[in-house]
């Protein structure tokens, strides 16, 4: 009896559970944040999640831009929302973790602050060149750079400003360092024989493919699954690098339930064949979700490599 | 001309005070590269002292100072952040309505028909585009 | 090249009744959402983005073309007819346009803008077609000391709109650059005058401050105005000649020269992307003023103002294309938008577009030409709605108006901390408009200031701070000297 009664409970508790997994439903639309505006990368992969989620699970997804900072203003709203599950945040790892590093004092949330759900893929950025320049490396721009007093390199965001005084303080190359507002802004100086070289996170592939650009190194950990042949900054002899992730995040907090109901949502959008497409269209990459747990100790590492990067 | 030494003097006030009370809080100032943060408001601040000053001894221009529209503007004003607040606590779909009636009752629309098209249609109408057909989130 | 059978086809799939409808829907959509005070064409694309997903790509793209292209007519509207312009590129419109429809002209000056802006649009869509691509190589030649003279060279130009005191002027110059300056600073990305609101770190919301200083401190004065009369929002007069309902082909045609030069100054500035359409309707503005023979019926009511501005904010959306398709850059946020409608369908605009894509890039052509004959038909019956709108009392248009901003500019910004930072900027335009000092060149310098700062840094830095390495860029300096002289030519005329 006592055996049937301790079977009995377990299917009971069996059933109980896995009803309560697959009856997690959002309690209304959910609120799909992007920390970017309208037009750019972040925003068209979160548009297409969105809307895979809403066509394979049926719930109301609303994504809406909510841009500042790279994010900061809207995951500063985010980690005080209540965590039920409806509102949720995208953004990219990178100016997240430089803002955490460098005026973390003044930010109200911290990576605590978050439970994390997913991440879509990993930016691939590059060092580029115009296809006619006389250097093929980082050894040749520095070199180029000497000679003339002075190369000109294109950048938009703090962490490659930073990268390329690295290279600087040990070369000694006397790289001037333009700033830029955008990927295309640079490439568009680029060929049009504005600056010497560039980081470009994209928009440099198909001009690749065409023949105007040459890439110089990949700044990330590893190199990228187009242009096999070049090698990291690491490679080259310089101990640096840049991974940012697209991550999605909720408040801390989330029901367990609701928990694994969204990052099994999250999981199947980003992995379904729209998504994957557009993932493929707008960033010649594939999905990359590393899943709740794996994203959390991105970020982590993420943020002691940033200390690092930046001598904190 | 008064009016004109008035304004140009609140120039001049703005420009100092953002020189030697906002600006030393608000930016951080770094010393390399060749626009550094501070430059360009530095350079703005200066440009609104040197110009108000002139503008002091030189009063020049017109103004268009009316006391009853000034007074009805700010009660107007004053109307639109309570509609804020609003919005923010009571939501859309109540506020709206609300909001209209209070600023079609202050410019003196008494007839009823109008009255309900501004009260409830335009809402409505706004709240149907929006949250229905768009999908959108209203305050 | 491409081949003529490729052309063909591509025009051929243009013409689809399908595409012909998606057109005509999109025109509508952006002629209504750009005659809404607070919601422009940009929020209406965005909007409308996720829904071109599921359309076949000419179709998705004709759709949101008809969108912009709509918008931009129906901008001109409110800025006319209630002197609030929705965008800020319309605000030029505003300066002629509504003096006009205060004397019951209102049929008059929105036709003209109908018809100049259709003009410009047109004018620059066959640039597009038919030399885009030398003239993006040419664009691609301008570098950033190049932009930087040109917008030297557009501030000077602008500068010839400061009418009652130079010094009141050159005070509301300097406090929108200021203004421009809240946010990342554009050379070492460090946050500064952002008062602990997140929200501010990429600066001012635009929409928050164009809106405020352009629509709501105007509606703030006319409903203070309105108090207790119960009138119309427009009055005819009773005995109005009928000639001044309607624009005869004589006035039209009277404005082709001011309609080519600003259809050239709108392509020009649209073909070089991050100068935008807001500078390139000013400075036509400002340059049919300085070439008119009677400068001083500017801002009275005078047709070659709407002409100007119209056809020259109309030629940029246009000519925005042109960066876009042919090097894949976008010169505009309506152009970043349209980007990313072409990257979900897998086209990658770019250098190999129309290699790859020559169908539908000749089908988009064709989409374009007839998104202009239905701008004008629409705009046509459009217009008699909208004067019909207008006869209603001032109570309910402007009590609508506002609640229009509110919703717009809390959905362009993500919130009602927008909608706060509006209202502040509407009392900031109030209390500079009684004060007798100039929004209008407020606005041009905070929308042109980041990108002005940006600029000033990259081109000290490759210059190396010193101005005698300016001799290795001759049309920088060409530019420069042309921007001392304007400015010269404008101050010495008004002595």
């Amino acid at each position: 009896m006592k055996v049937i009664k301790y079977l009995l409970g377990i299917c009971f508790s069996v059933v109980i559970s896995t009803a309560a997994f697959a009856d997690w439903k959002p309690s209304g639309p959910i609120n799909l944040q992007i920390g970017f505006g309208a037009g750019g990368s972040t925003d068209i992969l979160g548009r297409a999640i969105g809307k895979e989620i809403e066509d394979q699970y049926g719930w109301k997804v609303v994504v809406e831009n909510k841009p500042g900072g790279g994010g900061i203003a809207m995951f500063t709203k985010i980690a005080v929302a209540k965590p039920d599950g409806l509102k949720i945040g995208m953004g990219v790892s990178m100016p997240t973790l430089i803002n955490l590093v460098m005026r973390g004092d003044k930010l109200t949330f911290d990576l605590d602050s978050f439970d994390y759900l997913a991440t879509v893929t990993r930016a691939q950025l590059a060092m580029i060149a115009r296809a006619d320049a006389p250097y093929d490396d980082i050894a040749g721009l520095i070199e180029h750079s000497k000679g003339k007093g002075g190369a000109l390199v294109g950048f938009d965001a703090k962490p490659q400003e930073l990268v390329m005084k690295l290279i600087d303080g040990k070369s000694g190359a006397g790289f001037k360092l333009v700033s830029t507002e955008s990927g295309a802004e640079m490439l568009q100086n680029l060929l049009g024989g504005h600056i010497d070289a560039a980081f470009n996170g994209g928009p440099h592939i198909q001009y690749l493919e065409s023949g105007d650009v040459k890439m110089l190194a990949s700044v990330n950990a590893g190199r990228h699954n187009y242009a096999p042949d070049t090698q990291t900054l690491i490679e080259q002899g310089y101990d640096i690098y840049v991974d940012p992730w697209w991550y999605i995040a909720a408040p801390v907090g989330l029901p367990s339930d609701a928990k694994d109901a969204l990052a099994k949502a999250f999981n199947s959008a980003i992995n379904s064949e729209n998504v994957r497409k557009v993932i493929q269209n707008v960033l010649k990459l594939k999905p990359n979700n590393l899943g709740p747990n794996d994203t959390k100790e991105m970020m982590v590492d993420g943020l002691a490599n940033i200390a690092v990067l930046f001598g904190k | 001309m008064l009016v004109n030494r008035l304004s140009a003097s609140f120039v001049i006030f703005l420009g100092l005070s953002l020189v030697y009370f906002i600006f030393p809080i608000e930016i951080e100032k770094l010393d390399y590269g060749w626009v550094r943060p501070q430059t360009l408001p530095n350079i703005c601040s200066f440009l609104l002292i040197t110009f108000g000053l002139v503008q002091f001894v030189f009063p020049r221009g017109k103004v268009d100072l009316q006391f009853n529209q000034i007074l009805w503007s700010g009660i107007f004003m004053l109307v639109a952040f309570i509609a804020v607040f609003g919005f923010h606590n009571f939501g859309f779909i109540l506020t709206a309505p609300v909001f209209s009636l209070t600023i079609m009752l202050f410019i003196g629309e008494r007839r009823i028909l109008w009255l309900l098209l501004g009260v409830f249609l335009i809402p409505f109408l706004i709240w149907l585009s929006v949250d229905q057909i768009l999908g959108r989130f209203l305050p | 090249m491409v081949e003529l059978e490729i052309i063909l086809l591509g025009l051929g799939d243009a013409f689809s009744l399908q595409n012909f409808i998606f057109i005509i829907m999109g025109v509508v959509i952006g002629q209504f959402v750009g005659a809404v005070p607070g919601i422009g064409p940009i929020m209406a694309t965005a909007i409308a983005i996720p829904f071109t997903f599921v359309l076949d790509p000419l179709i998705g793209i004709s759709f949101l073309v008809g969108v912009n292209k709509g918008g931009t007519v129906g901008g001109a509207i409110p800025a006319i007819l209630i002197n609030t312009p929705g965008t800020p590129d319309s605000a030029a419109t505003a300066i002629d346009g509504h003096p006009l429809a205060k004397q019951g002209k209102h049929h008059k000056a929105t036709k003209m803008a109908l018809f100049s802006s259709v003009t410009g649009d047109t004018f620059s869509d066959l640039i597009l077609i038919t030399v885009s691509a030398p003239l993006a190589v040419l664009a691609l030649k301008m570098g950033p000391v190049e932009k930087f003279a040109l917008m030297i060279c557009a501030f000077s130009i602008i500068s010839g709109l400061i009418s009652d005191s130079l010094i009141k002027g050159l005070i509301a110059g300097v406090l929108g650059l200021l203004f421009a300056t809240v946010g990342l600073d554009p050379e070492h990305g460090t946050p500064r005058l952002f008062f602990g609101y997140f929200e501010l770190y990429d600066g001012l919301p635009l929409a928050s401050v164009a809106i405020g200083m352009l629509a709501i401190s105007e509606i703030l004065k006319r409903l203070s105005n309105a108090r207790g009369k119960a009138l119309p929002t427009i009055q005819i007069p009773k005995n109005q000649k009928k000639e001044d309902q309607q624009l005869s082909f004589t006035e039209y045609w009277s404005c082709r020269y001011t309609m080519l030069r600003g259809a050239c100054i709108g392509t020009v500035l649209g073909a070089m992307p991050g100068i935008g359409s807001t500078a390139a309707a000013f400075m036509s503005y400002a340059s049919a003023k300085q070439a008119s023979k009677d400068p001083s019926s500017f801002g009275k009511g005078n047709l070659h103002g709407v002409a100007a501005t119209e056809s020259a904010n109309s030629a940029v959306m246009g000519a925005n294309l042109i960066p876009l398709l042919t090097l894949g850059i976008p010169g505009s946020v309506s152009a970043a938008l349209l980007i990313s409608a072409f990257v979900i369908h897998g086209i990658q605009p770019g250098p190999l577009l129309f290699e790859n894509q020559g169908r539908l890039i000749y089908g988009l052509f064709g989409a374009m030409i007839i998104a202009n004959f239905a701008n004008l038909w629409i705009g046509q019956i459009g217009l008699r709605f909208w004067s019909k709108v207008i006869q209603a009392p001032e109570s309910i248009i402007f009590s609508s108006a506002l609640l229009l901003c509110f919703i717009g500019v809390f959905m362009a910004t993500g919130g009602l901390f927008g909608v706060t930072v509006m209202l502040i900027f509407g009392i900031i335009g109030y209390i500079m408009n009684i004060f007798g000092y100039s929004v209008v060149i407020f606005i041009i310098t905070f929308f042109l200031g980041k990108k002005f700062e940006q600029l000033l840094s990259q081109t000290l830095v490759i210059i190396d701070g010193n101005p005698a390495e300016l001799i290795n860029f001759p049309f920088a300096v060409f530019l420069l000297i042309l921007a001392i002289l304007s400015f010269w030519w404008l101050g010495f005329r008004k002595q």
